[in-house]
């Protein structure tokens, strides 16, 4: 029988790290966690906790169903905590959707146009990909926590301050 | 080896890898890489380059020597800085590659001890990859963490370990699993630390029609099954941005600056990261990641992970090939955000 | 160094007629079709002297970081394209505009970190990625030069 406890992190216990500074700032590693971030947001607010350039990772508090969202370009999830069913549709008319060359997640302002392709339910570990040319949305029963990688867009809400040692 | 601008190919890189016949004791042979030399006996791997008008040596213990080598092999060279310890590493330029003896060791370089020299990368790779070959012994794996492979690094030559350091690769285009895309690991047992890990796949429903258009795994699952440790392999690719998780055991046979930001995300369990400046090798932090908890590796330092129980780490890397420029001009910060 | 046996259809010769395109690549995955601004089958790129004997050259489609870049690769009279995209981190094989890694008429390099691909089907024989190959786009060389194959 293996001695080994994998030790994973949820919104309901969890153990931030530390910082131990001997020359340097702190506000150089945007050191946060991201089971406190989502502990304090906004179901499906999209709260950036890496950012590399244009480049972003998010941690989003899923809980209840989200609006439909879209890219320009492929995004991925990966559930970090819960369980989350993403529902997929092929859009029909993507470049009016999401015009090309756009950056970052965009919410559509009501249902989606086009078919639909599927649900996936997904549990901690989980990861799926959100592929272009489809519009996507999430639900979830109990709170549960997301980490989503995607380009820095209108939706993506920065407070470095906020959620950063310093 | 050519390059575009000149138009004379030179010789096999294969064909100019200097190495002696075996040595009569050990039987391990002794390599030379311009100035550099490398030779190892039971025990040691010395590395020599002449400065100050002498022959200068460094040594480290030969485990630890082919652990990093081992990175510097399988990664092509990495980005930026793979610095072996405090004094030996190389620098990727992108083609050419630099190997360097006490150039970022503070104390060595100010007392002009130190050297560097520059290659064509593919022909310091047929070097490195001659020693690794003829340096790991049957037993060692020099991708495993202490406890799980043997101790035979040690000693005169035994065997070799071929199918541990020329393992199979990965090569992935989207997303692990994708038809046509690289492989999920269903057919490597669960690692000894992680057979607590959920074996379970996302549920897929697809709409006729949709059958294999939708695309999940359980990159948990695929993370328990690694083979080897501190080895990051790519499962998403959004455009530049590349997330490359890896699993981590013991002590990151690396000191690794980088040549751009780079941001780690600890996904289970817990790595502790010492962090040094990468010109000079002064400590500047020690950062304790846990479970959820993100932080970004600034571009001006070096730094290196230890981890008592095997964990899974999340590495998210922009793979834009100007970043090196970018950073070491100053047009960007060595930090990814201000506030 | 042992050469691999070029596959059936790639790079053979034949009696050039004037508007006979030659195909000069058969095994083409059409995947690199659907990425931004890919080049459509019949357009011109360059003429075959414009990539220089043994080497490499690199022809931009398209504006900005996701323009289409596609990799020649010349050995005599026989011209081999791919997505300029290494399978192992998606890089291009260049950091530097047409500054590439290469053993002329044999092998091409990734810059970033090795990858090493043969001319004839950009097969990886070795590196970090060995086993995948680089997205084969193919050509066709008539009187008017290089262009991306009909389809």
């Amino acid at each position: 029988m293996s001695s080994y406890q994998t030790a994973f992190g949820s919104l309901d216990k969890y153990e931030k790290g530390a910082l131990t500074i001997i020359n340097d700032d702190p506000k150089n590693y945007c050191f946060s966690n991201i089971f406190e971030v989502a502990s304090k947001s906004k179901p499906y607010d999209k709260i950036a906790v890496g950012k590399n350039l244009e480049y972003v990772i998010e941690a989003v508090r899923a809980e209840g169903t989200s609006d439909w969202f879209a890219a320009s370009h492929d995004e991925f999830v990966v559930v970090m905590d819960g369980e989350v069913t993403v529902t997929l549709v092929e859009l029909a008319n993507h470049s009016a959707i999401v015009a090309a060359g756009k950056e970052g997640t965009v919410k559509l302002s009501g249902a989606p146009q086009g078919s639909r392709m599927g649900t996936i339910r997904l549990k901690r570990g989980h990861q799926a990909l959100l592929p272009k040319g489809a519009a996507y949305q999430f639900s979830s029963a109990k709170p549960s926590v997301m980490l989503w990688q995607t380009l820095l867009g209108d939706l993506t809400v920065q407070k470095w301050r906020e959620i950063c040692l310093h | 080896m050519a390059m575009l601008e000149t138009a004379a190919p030179a010789a096999k890189p294969s064909s100019r890898v200097k190495a002696s016949a075996p040595d009569s004791r050990t039987h391990y042979r002794k390599f030379e890489l311009g100035q550099f030399s490398f030779e190892r006996d039971e025990y040691f791997v010395t590395i020599g380059w002449s400065a100050k008008g002498a022959r200068q040596q460094h040594r480290m213990s030969a485990d630890a020597f082919l652990r990093a080598l081992m990175r510097d092999v399988a990664w092509g060279f990495f980005y930026g800085w793979v610095n072996f310890d405090a004094m030996f590493g190389t620098r990727n330029l992108y083609g050419r590659v630099q190997f360097f003896a006490g150039r970022y060791n503070e104390a060595y370089h100010k007392a002009g001890l130190s050297y560097v020299e520059e290659f064509d990368s593919p022909t310091a790779m047929e070097t490195c990859k001659a020693m690794l070959r003829d340096w790991c012994n049957a037993g060692f794996d020099p991708f495993a963490a202490p406890e799980e492979t043997g101790s035979t690094w040690a000693g005169t030559k035994q065997g070799d370990n071929i199918a541990a350091i020329e393992r199979f690769r990965v090569a992935t285009k989207r997303m692990p699993g994708i038809p046509g895309d690289s492989p999920l690991r269903d057919d490597l047992p669960v690692n000894r630390a992680f057979v607590d890990v959920a074996q379970d796949e996302p549920e897929i429903r697809a709409e006729p029609g949709y059958e294999g258009k939708l695309q999940a795994f359980n990159l948990f699952k695929y993370l328990s099954r690694s083979d080897v440790t501190w080895n990051p392999s790519v499962t998403s690719v959004c455009r530049e941005s590349l997330f490359c998780p890896t699993t981590e055991e013991y002590i990151l046979p690396i000191i690794h600056g980088n040549d751009r930001v780079e941001w780690f995300v600890q996904l289970s369990d817990e790595i502790e990261w010492d962090v040094s400046d990468k010109e000079t090798g002064r400590p500047r932090a020690r950062v304790l990641m846990k479970a959820g908890d993100v932080a970004a590796m600034p571009a001006d330092i070096r730094h290196q992970g230890f981890a008592t129980k095997r964990s899974m780490l999340l590495v998210w890397e922009n793979a834009r090939s100007d970043l090196p420029k970018l950073y070491e001009s100053g047009q960007l910060k060595p930090y990814p955000v201000e506030f | 160094m042992r050469t691999a046996a070029a596959p059936a259809g790639v790079g053979g010769r034949r009696a050039a007629q004037p508007d006979t395109p030659m195909m000069l690549q058969s095994t083409e995955d059409p995947a690199w079709r659907e990425r931004d601004f890919a080049p459509e089958p019949g357009t011109r790129v360059c003429s075959v002297e414009d990539v220089p004997d043994g080497m490499a050259k690199e022809f931009l489609f398209g504006e900005g970081r996701q323009a289409f870049r596609l990799l020649i690769l010349r050995s005599g009279s026989r011209v081999f394209g791919y997505v300029n995209r290494c399978p192992h981190f998606s890089v291009p094989l260049n950091v530097e505009p047409d500054r590439f890694t290469l053993f002329a008429h044999e092998h091409i390099y990734c810059s970033t970190h090795c990858a090493m691909f043969r001319f004839e089907d950009g097969y990886c024989e070795d590196g970090p990625c060995a086993g995948a190959s680089l997205e084969a786009v193919a050509l066709e060389v008539n009187a008017e030069g290089v262009r991306i194959a009909l389809r």
